[in-house]
């Protein structure tokens, strides 16, 4: 009697806890799932709650115009922002222009062997930008001045340069399957120059603007290399022009890959960049964006080819590079 | 500048395998915390209502037969089933006497001694099930924020190879990297913050509702006692 009614309290006592049991846990566990589905799916069509806090803007400031020394380039030129075009880039210096100017690409950097000149350093730049805003200032069309402390080096360096040239020249014309490499050699030469470069420039305590910027100093704007180049070469410098100053990370465009930014450019003989014009739009207003400040930070680019006063091309720009 | 700015979802859905499966583990933890959040609230909010008008309606009884017939209606309070559990206990050991027709001393004390055991018994038992579940919601909200940070440091560890591969280190290169592997510690705290809160609110509700149990058995017994010497010496 006595076990049976144990044995009965046993049994209602677990039948008690079950009746909170498996079953019941296992419906309100599927609630649950459907709550954090709905939370996900609400996540998806509210756009407010992604990361759309309120950006500063970003003001670009050349602090070479802050550097100890004369400066005679007027001090409200040297505030822009960034993505507003400046109206006359030959007549009036923007800081972008200045700070890009020693990032030309030159011959060099298309290298097969990365030859690395740390004399030729940024411990000039300033120096040299100085006069060169000087020199933009007195006389539209702009020319480098030569530098007084490396001009036996900047001869020798043209040298090579037009020998490298003809070199180049041989290659293109049997193989292009090399550009990739060669790009990729220039990236990596780039990025040891950059390296040195903002060392260099700590030590002075002039710092570039742009992250991509600081590249190799003393560049002759292609000037003695123009000779007799094929057009094919001349889109080859400006594509790895544009690819160097274009900073855009395919994670940040989303998830279409096809989306392609026409834009139309005109370069003068000179190599400044004229007349930037969306010619279609890929919709995606980050990649637009992306692009046409990379045709910004490219200008002015090197020299057109002899012969040549204008260039008309369309550059086009998908999150899978450039064309 | 607008840039067009990227999705939770679309984040996630690039991101590696070990991030991948350390946000599926994140959910797996975040659905079943939550399940056992919702359940335990409804449990001890019901065990506490109906004990606080079982305690009232109790002491408002003539007789312990007329409590007892209230609490068979209130079977969703702990208190009502332990004293329930006491009740049909006393009540067997009194019908064997009665059956037996002798009244001693040493049967009554064996009945209290019965009745102590059940109560004892009664109350384990409630508190077994009270918690039950609880002890997951503090495993969650201990190791979730770990999990995730996991995943990040994880997720931190591709990005950098990735930069190193790709030669750049331009903040346009590592900055979606790392805000994608940041996501995991985002999930890991917002699993483990509702975790701990519930945690220790299931806890202190608990503690009270033992105490209670605890008290209300003592009066019972003190009740049952008198009951039954009252019954002996008529």
């Amino acid at each position: 009697m006595n076990i049976r009614s144990q044995i009965q309290n046993r049994r209602s006592v677990a039948s008690e806890l079950q009746s909170t049991g498996p079953g019941r846990f296992f419906l309100v566990c599927l609630v649950s799932l459907i709550c954090h589905a709905l939370f996900f799916i609400s996540l998806y069509f509210l756009h407010d709650f992604q990361f759309s806090a309120p950006k500063p803007k970003v003001i670009t400031v050349d602090l070479v115009a802050f550097a100890p020394g004369p400066v005679n380039a007027p001090t409200s030129e040297k505030l822009s922002m960034p993505g507003e075009p400046t109206p006359d880039k030959a007549d009036s210096v923007s800081p972008d222009a200045v700070s890009q100017r020693p990032s030309q690409p030159t011959e060099p950097k298309k290298a097969e062997i990365p030859i690395i000149k740390p004399e030729v350093s940024l411990k000039s730049k300033p120096h040299n930008l100085k006069n060169l805003i000087a020199a933009r200032e007195k006389e539209p069309p702009p020319k480098k001045p030569p530098k007084e402390n490396s001009v036996e080096k900047k001869s020798k360096q043209e040298e090579k340069t037009k020998k490298k040239l003809e070199q180049e020249l041989a290659k293109t014309k049997k193989e292009q399957a090399q550009k990739s490499e060669e790009h990729r050699q220039a990236q990596l030469k780039n990025a040891l120059e950059r390296m040195k470069a903002s060392v260099a420039s700590k030590e002075n305590g002039a710092q570039g603007t742009n992250p991509n910027g600081n590249k190799v100093a003393g560049a002759t704007g292609g000037g003695g290399a123009g000779e007799a180049s094929p057009l094919t070469l001349y889109q080859m410098i400006i594509k790895s022009a544009i690819e160097q100053n274009w900073i855009f990370n395919d994670a940040m465009a989303g998830l279409d890959q096809d989306l392609e930014v026409r834009i139309f450019i005109k370069i003068l003989k000179s190599g400044d960049i004229r007349d930037i014009s969306f010619e279609t739009r890929s919709g995606n207003n980050y990649l637009d964006d992306s692009a046409k400040k990379a045709v910004q930070r490219a200008n002015p680019l090197p020299e057109l080819p002899k012969g040549m006063f204008s260039y008309e091309l369309v550059l086009g720009f998908s999150p899978r590079g450039l064309k | 500048m607008t840039t067009e700015s990227v999705g939770l979802l679309y984040m996630l859905t690039n991101a590696g395998p070990v991030v991948k499966f350390i946000m599926l583990l994140l959910l797996f933890f975040s659905i079943i915390s939550w399940s056992i959040i919702f359940i335990k609230f409804r449990y001890v909010r019901t065990a506490f209502r109906d004990s606080a008008y079982f305690t009232e309606v109790f002491w408002q009884c003539r007789t312990l037969a007329d409590a007892f017939s209230k609490a068979k209606a209130l079977r969703s309070s702990p208190l009502a089933r332990i004293f329930i559990a006491a009740y049909m206990e006393a009540s067997r050991t009194e019908n064997k006497e009665n059956l037996a027709a002798k009244k001693n001393a040493g049967s009554t004390l064996q009945t209290m001694g019965s009745v102590n055991r059940t109560l004892n018994r009664a109350i384990n038992v409630e508190n077994r099930r009270l918690v039950q579940l609880v002890s997951f919601l503090a495993t969650a909200g201990n190791t979730a924020p770990f999990i995730g940070l996991f995943g990040t440091v994880w997720g931190i560890m591709s990005t950098f190879q990735g930069i190193g591969l790709s030669g750049s280190a331009s903040l346009a290169v590592v900055a979606p990297g790392i805000s994608e592997a940041l996501v995991a510690t985002a999930a890991g705290l917002a699993v483990a913050i509702p975790s701990v809160i519930a945690y220790n609110y299931f806890n202190d509700r608990i503690r009270v509702l033992n105490s209670e149990l605890q008290s209300f058995s003592s009066d019972l017994l003190n009740i049952i006692e008198r009951d039954v010497f009252k019954k002996l010496e008529a």
